[in-house]
């Protein structure tokens, strides 16, 4: 019997490299693989389900489930993370000189619902007492080009969301002053997005963290919670027709990150070797830091579902069985 | 004009699989790959010049062209490094306590002109006093599968021949060998040990501790021992001239990405903190460059242990070596 022909969104990371170059096959599975910036992924997948398979928002996922949104499963695979509150940036001039300060301030986001977001928002409030209540917010994406536009999102109760003018834009309105700060800057072009100033190099702006590199370790060392940003989905027919399809995608993603993890220990072989990277930290370069599959992430994923809800964003705190393939809870 | 056509062996690690898996092509060139052990690659090579493209033992292409053996042309794309002379085992029944010890010791070598086993002598004669006929070595290729016996090499009068029922490994387990360099036990058609030394409660690496005498001696000589250079068959050379550059920057290039993909495969470890980041910078830091100037030196020294080995009649000329549009890289 021929393979089943599966289109495939995904973003390009020594994660998915075996799966775009093929070095790693779902069982029984041809992909037709598309490599796809995540903003403009995610609205394509959100508005047109274009893809049977892709990466997906884990925040916009819970947002549409919590809606009663049935096209979709989750399957367990985590491509990317960041210690996304690390990267709030603010005016020199703002008189921003600790999370706190961003009480009262205009803060950019390119999309209020966005998993990045969420985090921050997430450790704005738990870590520092910050509230989405207390900041003023601008969101650049337009309801044409937004995820919100494609899920229906409104704002949360007592939530202050502006939204920015098409002539401008984050980057426009941190450089003329128009804003204070902003949660996450991207300025990658694709279909979504528009800013395009430099803002890590303007001389009027600075970093929150003046070292973001430590607040993320010492984050991560009080946690544990290395937050996850992209999830999977596959569409909900294909999994009816094809219940197989989740578990062997599933393998093929986990067999594509045991290859990254293999070759990080290649690549970094000479590094050791000569000693300018101490030997002391070869077992930490081999340690896996990434695991598919919902038991090693369940902690994570529960810790944004209940941003998700403590923000206003799902009525009520989703759970992971509402997410997830039925056959990949196990995981 | 259709691209020119040329089989190319080549070994898997982070610089070659750019070329293996076609991200990087070579301008011109349409290259069939075959991915092979370098111990099979250069017996095939040396016996029968299978390949139009092929890295090659540098210690072994430094031999053949001191002979006037006409058939390859470097090219300065070196794939692989090791600091050999910390592939020493020794029994612990030896009394080989340090490095000066293995002067009047039986030791295994499976090729007794591979390049690993040329650094090895080298850095024993240069660092800890230890000269090459001070030890008598016990060779594990037999005359048909060997390199040396594929370009008529005459072994001197220290080297034993392990014979065919036997191997480096097995002489080692019984008391036989004392010592051995070099060891390789992924079984091919050229070698035949399989015992695993790392876990033989009788067998230990003569540096107790191998990560720190590698660091020294970088440290100390700023010298990464190179193992591969790469060749080209002269024929081909000469009917298409343009080919030696064209292949030098494919892998200049495909070495690029590879120091692209360490720091992307990094940057979890960086982020969590489990690599400190004081190391980033030197993460980023390119270890292995092409071409003939950054890689002169270390080339230098091991065409100076081919002579003082006795490998090589003469010190033998990078100009000697390499192509000639090369040599300026």
């Amino acid at each position: 019997m021929a393979n089943l022909q599966l289109s495939l969104a995904i973003t390009n990371n020594p994660r998915t490299w075996p799966i775009i170059d093929g070095r790693a096959k779902a069982d029984g599975i041809d992909f037709t693989t598309s490599v796809v910036d995540p903003s403009e992924m995610f609205w394509r997948q959100l508005h047109y389900a274009e893809f049977d398979v892709s990466e997906m928002s884990m925040s916009s996922l819970m947002m549409i489930t919590a809606q009663g949104d049935k096209r979709f499963y989750a399957l367990p695979v985590f491509t990317t993370r960041y210690f996304f509150h690390t990267k709030i940036l603010a005016r020199k001039d703002a008189k921003i000189d600790s999370p706190a300060d961003l009480k009262g301030k205009r803060v950019g986001v390119p999309e209020y619902q966005q998993t990045a977001a969420l985090w921050i928002r997430g450790a704005l409030e738990n870590e520092f007492g910050v509230s989405p209540r207390d900041i003023t917010h601008f969101m650049e994406r337009p309801p044409s080009r937004s995820h919100a536009g494609a899920v229906g999102f409104k704002a949360p109760s007592g939530v202050a969301i502006n939204q920015i003018p098409p002539e401008k834009s984050i980057g426009s309105m941190m450089v003329s002053g128009e804003l204070d700060a902003c949660m996450f800057y991207i300025r990658n072009q694709n279909l979504v997005d528009r800013s395009t100033e430099d803002l890590y190099n303007h001389p009027a702006i600075k970093s929150l963290f003046p070292d973001s590199l430590a607040e993320g370790i010492r984050y991560y060392r009080k946690t544990g919670i290395y937050p996850i940003n992209h999830g999977m989905v596959i569409k909900r027919d294909v999994v009816e027709k094809n219940p197989w399809a989740v578990i062997n995608i599933l393998k093929a993603f986990q067999e594509a990150n045991d290859i990254a993890e293999r070759e990080r220990v290649e690549h970094m072989h000479y590094h050791l070797e000569t000693g300018l990277v101490p030997s002391e930290y070869r077992a930490a370069v081999a340690k896996p830091i990434i695991t598919h599959g919902l038991k090693a992430n369940r902690e994570t994923l529960e810790a944004a579902a209940k941003y998700s809800n403590q923000q206003g964003l799902t009525p009520r705190v989703v759970a992971m069985e509402e997410l997830f393939a039925p056959n990949a809870l196990g995981s | 004009m259709a691209n020119l056509r040329l089989n190319l062996a080549i070994t898997n690690n982070p610089r070659t699989r750019p070329i293996i898996d076609g991200r990087v092509t070579v301008d011109g060139v349409d290259l069939n790959k075959t991915v092979l052990g370098p111990a099979e690659m250069f017996w095939r090579q040396l016996n029968s010049a299978e390949f139009d493209v092929s890295e090659l033992s540098m210690s072994e292409l430094m031999i053949v062209r001191s002979r006037d053996d006409q058939r390859f042309v470097g090219l300065p794309i070196f794939t692989t490094r090791r600091f050999y002379h910390t592939g020493i085992y020794v029994r612990k029944d030896a009394k080989i306590d340090k490095p000066a010890d293995l002067k009047g010791k039986r030791i295994g070598v499976p090729e007794y002109i591979q390049t690993s086993a040329l650094w090895t002598r080298g850095v024993l004669e240069s660092e800890f006093g230890i000269a090459t006929q001070d030890m008598t070595y016990f060779m594990e290729r037999l005359p048909n599968r060997s390199h040396a016996g594929a370009i008529g090499f005459t072994l001197p009068s220290w080297v034993n021949r392990i014979p065919p029922d036997k191997s480096i490994g097995s002489m080692l387990v019984s008391g036989e060998l004392d010592a051995c360099m070099s060891y390789n036990r992924h079984s091919d058609v050229i070698d035949r040990s399989t015992v695993d030394l790392d876990k033989h409660p009788d067998i230990r690496p003569l540096f107790a501790d191998n990560a720190a005498e590698c660091a020294r001696y970088y440290k100390k000589t700023g010298i990464y021992p190179i193992n591969h250079g790469m060749a080209v068959k002269r024929e081909i050379f000469e009917k298409n001239p343009w080919v030696a550059i064209n292949i030098l920057k494919a892998f200049q290039q495909a070495n690029a990405i590879a120091e692209r993909e360490r720091q992307e495969q990094m940057h979890y470890h960086f982020e969590t903190g489990l690599v400190p980041a004081e190391y980033q910078t030197t993460v980023a830091k390119p270890l292995i460059t092409h071409g003939l100037r950054a890689n002169r030196e270390v080339l230098e020294t091991a065409a100076r242990y081919s002579n003082q080995q006795g490998l090589t009649p003469r010190v033998m000329k990078m100009e000697e070596l390499f192509a000639p549009n090369a040599l300026g890289s």
